[in-house]
């Protein structure tokens, strides 16, 4: 059965969609972290709005479960397809080098991924208020999506710049 | 009217200090973080009740971006320093950390003794089959043929250490396997290492993008576990003599050797033993 | 009543092959405790593990000693085994007394040559006649008639020794003793010759038997020690097992490990966990353990190890005695690694300065190296009981609850509060690497040299106090010298006052840091400098002259082991260097 067809009332749904922002809003730090220590402060600056977006995202959604009580499921009992949240940014595609469209790149894979994770549920989610709350959710992602697309349309850089250093790899200990 | 709060149960980023790590960008470490933090949230462990164990190498930085209590030791010898202080102070949840190069060469006698003592510790080992923090040399787990290093530029030549199987053979009493591709999985396998009353192993396959690029593919490689864990050790033996190194989950656990327990509650004085001195 | 004089006679009891003369002279020491003597008992062996050549080197004397004497008196030979292995450390004198068993074969050559007295005695064949009996206790009992004893503490002793064994081992130990006793011939010789008068239990005392890894393990356990790591290794090893049982009992506890690099790391460990904690090792073990030993200088947690020392280099000579770790205690860590050297000057400093070391090692926050060495370490001594006064010693400092913790903090005196894991509020990484007040790794040039400023200044600063030497006596010469060395310099200090020669004894027990203003103190009105040490390498001569300015005239007396500097050969360069 899908995923989608699992959501049988609002708390499950809520709970998987609190947990998704929740992990892209960590990942997209962890990721912005990691590019401030590698000297990339534009890229890190373009994670960290990322991780900006999705803990927004995810504090909307606890302030909509406030009266809701929901389950308690513990991290692996989560059953994403692949082991992961959808939006969780694929970590083997990031580069201390890359430039702002790259991260850019990636962040949009990871909305599209989103938006069709929500897309699913409101199509096939046995529950009519769970439908409805993620068409809403699909669409904000949606909105996401078209903002990262403008925004990687004002940047210069181009996706396709190899990621090459020329500077050997140093040993700090 | 004011209602009892109900205590917040911690969350994984609790269990995370302020100190950015400096692993590159890609590195499978991050996600042993990120699932050594959910279990630790899961199981609900006071910081100040937990100590994570460290040696020298990329890996073993993970102590200090952990908020924990911790001790970034010497090269190979975290398992040591972890064996103190769990013999002194067993009412602690010990975790201890370290890559290939660190628990396997230079700290590969601490290992298989660890596994023999069976104290209640658990050894998270993050296998990158290289030495990333001194630039790329062959460590024990490296195939035999990889000629990247300049050290070796034709390969060791030697057959690699199945990690694994050398915990089985030494005697370690819970044998498991993770992927940084995989957290959620790994934290699972954390929660029941850390439960298990005895030594835990869990290797982890975390790749180094910089110095073995190809890791990349693991995540089409790797596979768990069909059969569920077995306590027999003849059959993990088989199991891991073909498991092609890739497969994840709990291999073995056995709890039935007792776990090394701290002898305390002694009531006896110093004065006691002198009075044997005198005439 | 046979002819006496005060009692300092050394006896030596060889026999191989179980003939018991290690048993025999435990049971000497035993029993002239028991009769008010003070006393030294060394063994020497052959390689094998059993039924190899051994002896029992006894010394018992009316007043306190603490070191063997130039020569023996008597030589007790079960059998002439291998005995030529002894010859060097058996030095006879013309006086002395030989009583050998003639079924065993002729005295050796070299050692009949000294001119010395023989009785021959067929103690094999005397034990034979007793069912059960051995010939040890033949001897034994000789040996008691000899100096006078009372058969009774005898008795005593035998049943309290051999009691578990059965009645009928009981009397017949008991009877073969009491033949031995009273054996016309060695009555009759006894008679004829000067000898040793009897102690006297009421003046000798309250005295103790220990040997010196004994006393550290006891120094370890007041200073507050519960959790010790062992490797075996010669000639430490028995200060470990005396303190497994008794860590358990006081609800503390000992863990084997699996080399030396383990045991090291381990008492690391469980001392970051709070436990204040201690390894026990020798040269080979101490070169393995100095990486570590840096780690616990560069994380500040508190470390006790304690070296036996033994014949070097390398694998040397495990069982017996010198002083040649002195160079790897001091320098042996990489690094500029500020740290503790002690060293125990007699028995009954191996409880103070172990004590001593363990308390320091927990107020500084650092690693203490205990110097001692297999003479004192395996030689029993029967001794005034150990008392002394510790100065005050504060306990590990720890952090106040609550606000930033800053586990490396820059305080006044160089010692940061130090949290216990189970502490909320104040996680901290311990690390090798250097590091900010916080433990953050760190590369700065200020932060490392903030931290080593810091790591000095908590060791330098720090008031010893008293403890630091031992020094006795008045004149201008000094005698100066560390370690089991101190017990044949004091001695010698002794005789050549009793010749009307004043000398200073400058024993010192505090090697790092060096405290060259005391020495200097010390030293004031000294003309010429005696450094006597044992050690091919002269480690301690090179050691003062690099760590402090000695103004007057130095020579030294620096010979390897295995054969002790005794008393004699120290008078003697004093002798010679009045002339």
């Amino acid at each position: 059965m899908s995923l989608a067809r699992k959501m049988t009332d609002l708390p499950t749904f809520l709970a998987y969609s609190v947990v998704m922002e929740e992990e892209a809003a960590e990942r997209h730090d962890e990721l912005a972290d990691v590019m401030d220590v590698h000297n990339n402060p534009d890229v890190a600056a373009t994670f960290r709005k990322l991780a900006h977006y999705s803990r927004l995202h995810a504090r909307e959604i606890r302030e909509q479960s406030a009266t809701l009580e929901l389950p308690k499921i513990a991290p692996w009992d989560f059953e994403w397809e692949g082991g992961e949240p959808p939006e969780t940014a694929d970590s083997d595609e990031v580069h201390y080098l890359m430039n702002r469209a790259q991260a850019l790149r990636l962040a949009m894979e990871n909305e599209q991924r989103a938006h069709d994770f929500y897309a699913e549920i409101s199509r096939e989610a046995p529950n009519a208020e769970v439908r409805k709350l993620a068409a809403e959710f699909a669409a904000e992602e949606r909105e996401h999506l078209d903002l990262l697309i403008a925004w990687r349309e004002k940047i210069p850089e181009s996706e396709d710049e190899p990621l090459i250093d020329p500077d050997p790899a140093h040993m700090p200990e | 009217m004011e209602t009892a709060m109900a205590p917040v149960p911690p969350r994984p980023k609790d269990y995370k200090s302020d100190i950015k790590p400096i692993w590159c960008p890609g590195c499978g470490d991050f996600a042993v973080l990120s699932a050594i933090t959910k279990a630790l949230a899961f199981r609900e462990l006071p910081r100040e009740d937990v100590a994570m164990i460290t040696g020298i190498g990329c890996s073993s930085r993970i102590a200090a971006y952990t908020g924990v209590y911790g001790f970034h030791g010497v090269h190979g010898r975290a398992l040591a320093l972890a064996a103190g202080l769990k013999a002194a102070r067993p009412e602690l949840t010990v975790l201890v950390a370290g890559g290939d190069g660190d628990g396997l060469s230079i700290g590969g006698n601490h290992f298989i003794h660890a596994c023999r003592r069976n104290m209640d510790l658990t050894y998270v080992l993050m296998d990158n089959q290289v030495y990333g923090m001194t630039k790329g040399q062959a460590s024990p787990t490296t195939a035999a043929d990889w000629t990247r290093s300049k050290l070796t530029p034709h390969g060791t030549g030697i057959r690699p250490f199945q990690p694994a199987a050398m915990a089985l053979t030494a005697g370690a009493t819970f044998i498991a396997r993770g992927f940084s591709g995989d957290p959620n999985g790994l934290a699972k396998i954390l929660v029941e290492a850390i439960a298990h009353p005895g030594f835990s192993f869990v290797q982890v396959l975390s790749p180094c993008l910089t110095f073995r690029p190809e890791q990349k593919d693991w995540k089409n490689a790797v596979r768990s576990f069909a059969d569920e864990e077995t306590d027999d050790p003849v059959a993990a033996a088989a199991r891991l003599q073909d498991d092609g190194a890739l497969a994840t989950g709990i291999l073995y656990r056995d709890p039935r050797f007792p776990a090394y327990r701290s002898r305390t509650g002694g009531e006896a004085r110093v004065a006691d033993f002198e009075e044997a001195f005198a005439l | 009543m046979n002819a006496t004089q005060p009692c300092d006679f050394s006896i030596a009891i060889t026999g191989s092959g179980g003939a018991g003369a290690i048993t025999a002279g435990e049971l000497l020491l035993s029993l002239a405790g028991r009769n008010g003597c003070f006393g030294i008992m060394r063994r020497s062996f052959g390689p094998q593990i059993r039924g190899g050549e051994a002896a029992s080197l006894v010394r018992l004397a009316h007043r306190p000693i603490e070191c063997m004497n130039d020569r023996f008196d008597l030589l007790l030979a079960l059998d002439w085994q291998n005995a030529d292995r002894f010859a060097d450390e058996i030095p006879l004198h013309a006086d002395s007394v030989i009583i050998a068993d003639p079924a065993m074969g002729a005295v050796p050559a070299v050692i009949r040559d000294l001119g010395t007295d023989l009785i021959e005695l067929p103690m094999k064949s005397m034990a034979g006649e007793i069912e059960g009996g051995r010939p040890n206790m033949i001897a034994l009992g000789v040996l008691a008639h000899w100096l006078g004893y009372c058969p009774d503490q005898a008795g005593e002793l035998i049943e309290h020794t051999f009691g578990g064994k059965g009645e009928a081992i009981v009397s017949a130990a008991r009877a073969t003793f009491d033949r031995g006793f009273t054996e016309p011939l060695i009555v009759e010789a006894r008679r004829a010759r000067v000898g040793p008068g009897p102690c006297d239990a009421e003046t000798a005392g309250e005295r103790w038997d220990l040997s010196g890894n004994e006393g550290c393990g006891l120094g370890a356990l007041r200073g507050g020690v519960r959790f010790a790591a062992a490797y075996p290794i010669t000639p430490a090893s028995d200060l470990l097992e005396w303190l497994a049982p008794r860590l358990e009992a006081l609800g503390g506890e000992l863990l084997q490990a699996e080399d030396e690099l383990a045991s090291i790391n381990m008492v690391i460990g469980a001392s970051f966990g709070g436990v204040p904690s201690l390894t026990a090792t020798s040269g080979p073990g101490l070169a393995l353990m100095t990486e570590a030993m840096g780690l616990a200088v560069a994380a500040e947690v508190p470390a006790v190890v304690v070296n036996v020392m033994r014949g070097g280099p390398s694998t040397g000579i495990p069982t017996k005695s010198e002083q040649v770790d002195l160079n790897l205690a001091l320098h042996g860590l990489h690094g500029d690694a500020p740290h503790l050297v002690l060293g125990a000057l007699d028995h009954a400093d191996c409880v103070l300065v172990t004590e001593w070391g363990v308390r320091l090692a927990e107020a500084l926050q650092t690693l203490v190296i205990v110097l001692t060495d297999q003479n004192l370490a395996q030689s029993r001594a029967l001794i005034p009981r150990p008392a002394y006064d510790l100065p005050a010693i504060p306990k590990r400092r720890l952090p106040d609850s609550g606000t930033d913790y800053a586990r490396y903090a820059l305080t006044a005196d160089g010692v940061s509060p130090m949290a216990i894991p189970g502490q909320a509020g104040a996680c901290y990484v311990a690390d090798g690497l250097e590091h900010t007040e916080t433990g953050k790794p760190s590369t700065a040039a200020a932060d490392h040299a903030a931290q080593l400023d810091k790591r000095r200044r908590k060791i330098e600063d720090f008031d010893y106090g008293e403890l630091w030497a031992d020094v006795r006596g008045d004149g201008d010469l000094a005698l100066l010298t560390w370690g089991s060395t101190s017990t044949a310099v004091r001695e010698a200090a002794e005789r050549l006052r009793d010749g009307g020669r004043s000398v200073r004894v400058i024993a010192l027990r505090l090697l790092l840091p060096a405290r060259p203003a005391r020495l200097a103190a010390a030293l004031d009105g000294v003309q010429r400098v005696l450094v006597v040490e044992q050690s091919h390498g002269r480690q301690f001569w090179h050691y003062l002259r690099s760590q402090y300015t000695i103004d007057a005239d130095m020579r030294g007396l620096a010979r390897p082991g295995p054969l002790l500097i005794t008393p004699g050969e120290i008078v003697a360069a004093v002798d010679d260097w009045s002339g």
